[in-house]
């Protein structure tokens, strides 16, 4: 029982590092969606420092 | 008659008949021309449309950052953009997302894989908790068990009563220890027996 409770500890951390991956993927796909909404909008906007 | 020259009712009537079939192997022909037609103009509008929706997302970006660069302070700025629209455009390409659809159908992947690990990291957290209960029962079962075998040697019922009261608590917990041990070893995928 010891053995399977490293082991399942194990594979949540590793899920939950590779969930860093899926994060960084969901921003820059938020921040393409906000470029497009912002290509759409009339109105030029302002260059601006890239984001940290 | 019609051999002849003289019209007949037949032979008008046969006439007829060759002319409607005439008409109507015209008209089915130049229906199947239509239709091959439609055809061709529906997989020219899917051709345009795929096309459109392909550029459509590329297009919107450029204008988004041609905006951004027609604002921009400093050359500085106008660096920044240009290597975050390449970035963003590599992206895109590395992730073969060429059209919105595809935008769409990448977010709504990731929706999917982020769903599927959090069910798996849930079910795993489940099982952690099961496990834990399990061996904070198999402790106290070890530890207490001396007690129980101390309090079932007294001979005499009163002054078993008395050393039942004394430690209640703790053969509380012993029972409890005890009876979710039983109940674990029922389910093998709880608790392997142990031989």
């Amino acid at each position: 029982m010891k053995k399977e409770r490293e082991e399942l500890i194990a594979a949540n951390k590793s899920d939950y590092a590779s969930l860093k991956n899926e994060r960084t993927e969901f921003l820059k796909l938020q921040k393409i969606k906000a470029n497009l909404e912002s290509a759409l909008r009339t109105e030029p906007e302002r260059s601006r420092e890239p984001d940290r | 008659m019609e051999a002849k020259g003289i019209e007949t009712e037949k032979g008008k009537l046969n006439r007829w008949i060759r002319n409607v079939n005439r008409s109507f192997a015209n008209l089915k022909a130049k229906l199947a021309a239509l239709l091959e037609a439609l055809d061709a103009i529906i997989e020219e509008q899917r051709k345009a449309q795929a096309k459109f929706e392909a550029e459509n997302i590329a297009t919107l970006l450029n204008t988004y950052y041609r905006r951004r660069n027609a604002g921009a302070y400093s050359s500085k700025a106008r660096t920044n953009n240009l290597q975050e629209e390449i970035d963003t455009f590599e992206y895109l390409q590395a992730k073969g997302i060429n059209t919105l659809d595809d935008l769409k159908d990448a977010v709504q992947q990731l929706c999917e894989r982020v769903t599927d690990k959090q069910t798996t990291i849930r079910d795993r957290q489940t099982r952690i908790k099961e496990i834990d209960d399990l061996l904070t029962y198999v402790e106290n079962y070890k530890r207490l068990k001396p007690l129980y075998d101390e309090m079932n040697g007294i001979r005499w019922p009163k002054k078993r009563e008395k050393f039942r009261q004394d430690h209640e608590g703790e053969l509380k917990l012993f029972y409890l220890a005890r009876r979710k041990l039983n109940e674990a070893r029922q389910e093998t995928s709880l608790f392997p027996s142990q031989h």
